[in-house]
């Protein structure tokens, strides 16, 4: 699972740290939110839609993610 | 390494922030008892719910009375679910939640702010049927990605204390035999967290499909359930001596899987209805894509009941085709755009499925275009709803004073969501009801909190220990190399002394306290596999799709009884008998019954 924090956006509200169901982000010696557990995640997308500045991205890993074809 | 105690009291202790205990965290709160939850995550976005879910059914008076569908047809149909249809559970709740439901499930969540106004042709009070299981559509799409917000903010309102990240590890037992309260661990601090409640309700998910590889895969990488099927539904109630049923019906081999999830009843229906549809490589459709028909339009329940049974017989004959390799696709190309615009609005409310949008546009795919493959596998799946923890009509376990609700329950069908929120509230009722009549807290034996602070304190000592992750991947080898059918005495030995080997050889290390939930999820799924073995040891003739043989010999049940498990005071491993709800020669009255359900 490949999960990005934009930084340029974040303002380090820790609403995903807060309401993440599992332990996948982190708070640093600063404070700062981090993404520590990626592989903890069950994708439930909470975080990326909660965020107040929509700075995550959660993009499935080329190893793990579902087949799908094009209909043509 | 000292762990810290915090201790806390309640008239009413609820375990898990689900659907289920938001729910009867609220109910017992209007009983007027003072209510402590217990959440290992963050109620804002935790349980099976967490990040939404986009339908969800109830009886529907405005809908049903129209078509001339009765409480009672919809109480005929409830048998669909689990193993009902078999006449094996009991049908009371599925009566009770046609009762109850519209006012539980449409009523009391609207009244907490969750919409159920989405834009569509069958709006009756704004809400979109869809069909699924039932003889007519009872299931609705709603704007449920926010429910558990809305549950959270009226139990911040209403003065229930939640304490997040806390998950429980014990159920503790009172000096008379009665349930007492729970220990928690906090997933943050090195700390304890111990409630001591007149009442307690147990809404924490079963944890039975943890065992394998799961069937609903949400973590790809580890082919890991939600973050909500922690184990402790089983461990817990069978550790404080709480009869947990049907747990080697749990236990299933082989089964479609689509897009990643298992292939069940709905899929493709839910979120897809009615435009999904299945085809192979050469364009036949095998499973052809869903009608709707108008309210007014005449005999509306017939049309919907013989389009249902049409369904479950391609279903079928899909499962089929795919065992003998033929390749199926689902597709939603006689989809309409507007048919289209609502499957996206679905698909946004439904927990994962926003990110699998997400990832479908990072691809550059839409949904009209795409085609996605189905496939047959063999291995053992543990899951479904029939395993769970024993409870009677007013969802009390066999432990006094612990009730329960949600998927943690067996044997009344209720693994989904409409039951969580409706058997939710029953549960509040029944716990706040209960603790009037209680007049002292209850008081419990000290020791049961030092064994858990020692067995924290020890993992988190150990410095060369085993992962949790190591141990939950050999547990799963395990079940998934012997529970395959026919079940044997040979296999079912074999199996309990592999784990009897772990329990005593593996000792867990955890670097943090997230770790340690992390190891005692471990031990409680090491218990469940143990519980599942010594349950299918039991049960020594073939009943439904389970199949076990004996003395070198299968035979098949004559009688329908309910088999469960516990732990007695000595810590003996225990075995139940539970009077089953229908007559041994039960036929389902409902107006189909599904040829595609594995049992």
């Amino acid at each position: 699972m490949s999960h990005k924090i934009d930084k340029s956006k974040c303002i380090n509200c820790k609403l995903c740290y807060e309401r993440c169901p599992e332990c996948v982000y982190e708070l640093d010696e600063e404070g700062k939110v981090y993404v520590k557990r990626p592989e903890a995640c069950w994708l439930c997308g909470a975080c990326r839609f909660d965020c107040p500045k929509n700075c995550i991205e959660i993009i499935y890993d080329a190893s793990a993610k579902p087949v799908i074809l094009k209909n043509e | 390494m000292s762990y810290e105690v915090e201790r806390l009291t309640a008239d009413v202790l609820v375990i898990g922030g689900g659907l289920a205990g938001c729910t009867a965290a609220l109910q017992a709160r209007e009983e007027g008892a003072s209510v402590i939850l217990l959440e290992a995550g963050n109620t804002f976005r935790s349980g099976n719910a967490g990040s939404g879910l986009d339908h969800i059914f109830s009886y529907v008076p405005e809908v049903h009375e129209k078509v001339g569908y009765t409480k009672d047809d919809m109480k005929k149909d409830m048998v669909m679910f689990s193993l009902l249809e078999k006449g094996f559970g009991y049908p009371k709740l599925g009566h009770l939640f046609v009762d109850t439901s519209y006012e539980r499930v449409y009523k009391k969540l609207s009244a907490i702010g969750v919409g159920f106004d989405a834009k569509n042709r069958h709006l009756v009070n704004g809400i979109r049927l869809v069909p699924q299981w039932q003889s007519v559509p009872t299931s609705y799409n709603y704007e449920g990605r926010d429910v558990k917000v809305c549950l959270t903010n009226a139990m911040l309102k209403a003065g229930v204390e939640i304490v997040n990240r806390a998950e429980a590890v014990r159920i503790l037992r009172s000096k008379d035999g009665k349930c007492a309260g729970a220990i928690a661990l906090s997933t943050r601090e090195d700390k304890l967290i111990v409630v001591t409640a007149k009442a307690t309700v147990l809404a924490t998910n079963g944890g039975a499909d943890r065992l394998t590889e799961s069937g609903v895969t949400t973590n790809r990488n580890f082919k890991h359930p939600s973050a909500t099927t922690s184990g402790a539904g089983i461990a817990l109630p069978i550790r404080a001596g709480a009869d947990v049923v049907n747990l080697e019906l749990a236990i299933k081999n082989g089964g479609m899987t689509f897009n990643g999830f298992q292939f069940t009843v709905g899929t493709p229906g839910g979120s897809w209805w009615p435009a999904g549809r299945l085809v192979d490589d050469d364009g036949n459709v095998i499973v052809e894509r869903s009608k709707e028909y108008d309210l007014d339009e005449p005999d509306y329940v017939k049309k919907n009941q013989a389009d249902y049974k049409k369904y479950y017989e391609q279903k079928a004959k899909a499962s089929k085709l795919l065992q003998q390799g033929v390749q199926l696709y689902m597709d939603l190309s006689e989809a309409t755009d507007e048919e289209i615009e609502q499957i996206t609005f679905a698909l946004r409310n439904e927990g994962m499925m926003g990110l699998w949008l997400d990832n479908l546009e990072h691809e550059g795919l839409t949904l009209k275009e795409i085609k996605v493959p189905l496939k047959y596998e063999e291995r053992v799946i543990i899951g479904g709803s029939d395993a769970g923890v024993f409870v009677d009509e007013h969802l009390e376990t066999t432990l006094p004073n612990l009730y329960a609700a949600g998927d943690v329950t067996g044997a009344i069908g209720n693994g989904f969501a409409p039951g969580a929120v409706v058997y939710g509230f029953e549960s509040g009722l029944q716990a706040g009801t209960r603790v009037k009549e209680i007049a002292e807290l209850p008081v419990w034996e000290e020791a049961q909190l030092e064994e858990v602070k020692r067995q924290a304190e020890s993992i988190r000592a150990e410095a060369d220990g085993y992962t949790w992750a190591d141990v939950e991947r050999e547990i799963r080898s395990i079940v998934g190399q012997f529970a395959r059918f026919p079940l044997t005495d040979g296999k079912i030995e074999s199996a309990l002394k592999l784990l009897h080997k772990i329990r005593e050889k593996h000792h867990l290390q955890a670097e943090d306290p997230y770790d340690l939930s992390k190891a005692f999820e471990v031990l409680f799924l090491l218990d469940s596999a143990e519980a599942l073995f010594e349950a299918a040891k039991y049960r020594e003739e073939s009943i439904f799709g389970f199949r076990r043989v004996h003395n070198g010999e299968e035979k098949k049940a004559d009688k329908k009884e309910i088999y469960g498990v516990h732990f007695d005071e000595a810590g003996k491993l225990v075995h139940t008998v539970h009077e089953n709800g229908f007559p041994d020669d039960y036929t389902p009255e409902c107006a189909f019954t599904n040829p595609g359900a594995r049992f």
